[in-house]
């Protein structure tokens, strides 16, 4: 992978505008190709508007893709939209929808392929979660079986919100590294080192 | 089953349902007042915390007691622009393309199951459903073939039960199911070529009031018309909700729900009848544009 990743705890186009500018701007990027797909069940469409809103703040170019279930990942079209974007932003919180919609589809192999191409993939609240594998459960804060993006640490998106039983919980099963990111703090792969934005707290050593 | 046992259970249904709506009111009262107490104590807090912050500038991260937590070093980043918002501490460099430490789920044998100690009801649904209901003891025999016949106010579907996958799961499904449990319940939540989610008593996802071990599959053995227990995202957290599994969306999902069988009879009829009830409006498929009722559910033994 020779891309940069940017895991970000929650608040997609609203808690993150700093970071964001200085990602797109290290990476040269004027348009993003976002993908509410996390959120396909919970009005996608305002993802979309706030992806608008902050492109404007941020004179950025906006497509949002709106690769909503299995079928629209099945297809080459869209797979050909991400694999010729240089920024791409994953966002919305169910993880697991994500992740049922992303595995093994054209679109998914797009999104590897165009970080290993020195993309720049941007993935926010639970859409960040279910980049890595193992991902976290956000209902109940077990482990499961994630897209694999990002591998040996687990991702707890919008931690404030957690309480404190379930973080105990999910560190009780941890058997690798957990970064607990809340809303506004971020990890940042590049070159193959982390960097971490705010008070992210890494359980464990990465 | 009778007509006045199907009377009695209504009733009793109707009782827990009541019952549920008072606790649930209780609750909003209690939580209202709880919510004045706290804003008051809050207030009282913030202006602690803000003399305390007047005294210190450093970041302070407030952690689990036993846990520990370190944050990396931003300096040893190479991307420049992002150096400045960072804060604090050593570094660490990561192999993405290390070997990944899974919670990778196992298919669990038969034997490994823990069952409870609540009581089996008649094979023939004749039981009076309990006042509250346990994790039961085994009542089933994982070498015999079980079907649930599936009547809702929308048609019937059977579903041809797997024991010998997940004994501990097939046997609390027919027990609620010989006690009637299911009888008034609703599928409560539909999403086209996802899930039609179905069990739940009124609003109340604790029910049944206990929970079951899981008894996961290995990734991609789900398939459509997969019968399987819903779950809260933790654990061993199973109990009386179920879905059907319905289209593609569903297939992928990951394997952290156990399997109890299979729609074998009416799953292009009736299953695509209900899940053409989804509300795409709905949020996260809750509800769907009608209300689904579970009449009854009939466990058959051969």
């Amino acid at each position: 992978m020779t891309g940069t990743i940017a895991l970000q705890g929650g608040g997609p186009f609203v808690a993150n505008d700093d970071l964001d500018r200085q990602l797109l701007d290290a990476a040269g990027a004027r348009k993003i190709v976002m993908l509410p797909t996390a959120d396909a069940f919970e009005h996608p469409e305002h993802l979309v508007a706030a992806s608008l809103q902050w492109g404007e703040r941020l004179d950025i170019e906006v497509e949002a893709l709106m690769v909503l279930g299995r079928t629209d990942a099945l297809d080459e079209g869209a797979a050909a939209v991400v694999r010729g974007a240089s920024t791409l932003y994953l966002v919305g919180d169910q993880p697991l929808h994500l992740r049922s919609v992303m595995k093994d589809t054209p679109v998914w192999q797009a999104v590897v392929d165009m970080l290993a191409g020195g993309g720049l993939v941007v993935a926010a609240g639970g859409s960040a979660s279910a980049m890595c594998d193992p991902m976290v459960d956000p209902r109940g804060g077990a482990f499961t079986l994630g897209l694999g993006l990002v591998t040996g640490l687990a991702f707890v998106n919008g931690s404030e919100t957690w309480s404190v039983e379930r973080l105990h919980r999910t560190l009780a099963m941890a058997d690798i590294p957990v970064v607990c990111s809340p809303t506004g703090t971020a990890m940042v792969r590049h070159d193959n080192a982390w960097t971490h934005i705010g008070n992210t707290e890494i359980h464990g050593t990465l | 089953v009778g007509t006045t046992k199907r009377e009695r259970q209504k009733a009793n249904r109707q009782q827990r349902l009541e019952q549920l709506a008072k606790t649930a009111r209780k609750e909003k009262t209690k939580r209202r007042s709880l919510q004045i107490g706290l804003i008051v104590v809050g207030g009282l807090i913030a202006l602690f915390v803000a003399g305390y912050l007047y005294n210190k500038s450093d970041d302070e991260t407030v952690l689990p007691a036993d846990s520990v937590a370190t944050t990396l070093d931003p300096t040893a980043t190479t991307i420049d622009p992002l150096a400045p918002t960072t804060s604090a501490a050593p570094t660490t460099t990561v192999d993405p393309n290390a070997p990944t430490t899974t919670a990778a789920p196992t298919t669990t044998i038969a034997e490994a199951f823990t069952y409870g100690s609540g009581a089996c009801p008649e094979a023939d649904g004749s039981s009076e459903p309990p006042d509250t209901y346990e994790a039961p003891e085994q009542c089933i025999d994982a070498s015999k073939t079980y079907t649930a016949q599936v009547v809702t106010n929308k048609g019937e579907f059977t579903i041809t039960l797997d024991p010998a996958r997940s004994p501990g799961n097939v046997n609390n499904f027919v027990t609620l199911a010989r006690y009637g449990y299911y009888d008034g319940t609703q599928c409560h939540r539909i999403i086209k070529e996802f899930v039609v989610q179905c069990g739940r008593l009124g609003d109340d996802d604790a029910a049944p009031g206990y929970s079951v071990a899981d008894e996961l599959p290995s990734d991609g053995e789900y398939t459509e018309g997969m019968v399987v227990i819903a779950n809260t995202g933790t654990a061993d957290s199973g109990g009386a909700q179920f879905f059907i599994i319905t289209g593609e969306n569903g297939v992928s999902l990951p394997p952290s729900y156990s399997i109890i069988g299979q729609v074998t009879k009416g799953y292009n009829t009736t299953v695509a009848a209900l899940e053409n009830l989804a509300d795409p409006l709905a949020e996260s498929g809750t509800p769907p544009l009608v209300e689904v009722d579970i009449t009854s559910i009939t466990i058959t033994e051969s």
